[in-house]
């Protein structure tokens, strides 16, 4: 994981983890994500976790503390590329947690709900669904 | 002078085969109610689970009883040999109506509480059409079009 007294900036190449705790926000016939596990509102930020310094236990284990959290299953995260949210003109901030270095959040989201719509959209193709 | 086909004649032959038909196509129309009845009890799944305020723990807020009742109405308006979408919701209290058929080409429609529509279609990485527009009791008809080029 990040060391949480110096986390740099997100960089355009990293990759980021959202996780899925609701079935409805993935399909089954082909484990891809929809655009609901992308969908901003009501915070108007998205939270993602970075893959960076992190291993591949380390990621599961805040997907589960994530489930956790919320009551919920963790079915799996989608990953995507930082530049895949840059495309769609959206900023990422690091925004370390305290049990999560790792966090960050992507802002600039368009106001109006057809339009973010289409970038949650756009990021979810670009997105890879992994199972748990 | 009136013709008859052989399904409407008077042959045992005939009788067996309009038999035969008329069970074929109540199997049918019973195989394409079921559809819809299990459609709708996604949705209603989908809204069970999400009505509340905070369902995903985040802050989301409640999906209004009467946008189940829209997007129930509108999966009802959608005649039986019309795809089956999928249900979601999203945090800000709208339920989702998805029709998909690869990443790239999928649409999908928010239902307002107040009888509106939001939806995006993307046909690729740069192409993508969205609006918002009135439910009025049926799909509309530049969605409908829109679904059908989607899957196409």
């Amino acid at each position: 994981m990040l060391d949480p007294d110096n986390v740099a900036d997100v960089n355009n190449s990293e990759m980021l983890a959202r996780y899925a705790t609701q079935s409805s926000h993935f399909r089954r016939i082909d484990w891809t994500a929809k655009q609901d596990l992308f969908f901003p509102h009501p915070h108007i930020e998205l939270s993602v976790t970075r893959h960076i310094n992190a291993t591949e236990d380390e990621i599961w284990q805040i997907g589960r503390n994530v489930a956790e959290l919320q009551n919920k299953t963790l079915y799996g995260r989608a990953d995507v590329k930082a530049e895949v949210f840059i495309e769609q003109e959206l900023t990422l901030r690091k925004a370390p947690l305290a049990n999560n270095p790792n966090h960050a959040n992507a802002v600039g989201w368009a106001s109006d709900k057809p339009n973010q719509k289409s970038k949650a959209q756009l990021i979810a193709a670009k997105s890879t669904f992994v199972k748990v | 002078m009136v013709t008859q086909s052989a399904r409407h004649g008077f042959s045992q032959a005939a009788s067996h085969i309009s038999s035969i038909e008329a069970g074929q196509n109540r199997r049918f129309r019973q195989a394409q109610t079921f559809n819809r009845d299990s459609t709708l009890e996604e949705l209603w799944n989908v809204w069970n689970s999400c009505k509340e305020r905070n369902w995903d723990s985040f802050g989301a807020f409640p999906v209004p009883q009467d946008c189940y009742l829209y997007a129930a109405e509108l999966v009802r308006s959608l005649s039986y040999n019309f795809p089956a979408p999928s249900f979601g919701a999203e945090p800000d209290g709208e339920l989702t109506i998805e029709w998909y058929k690869s990443p790239y080409r999928t649409i999908s429609l928010s239902m307002t509480s107040d009888g509106y529509i939001h939806y995006s279609a993307i046909f690729g990485p740069k192409d993508f059409v969205n609006d918002t527009t009135a439910f009025n009791g049926e799909l509309p008809s530049d969605i409908k079009a829109l679904i059908l080029k989607v899957l196409r």
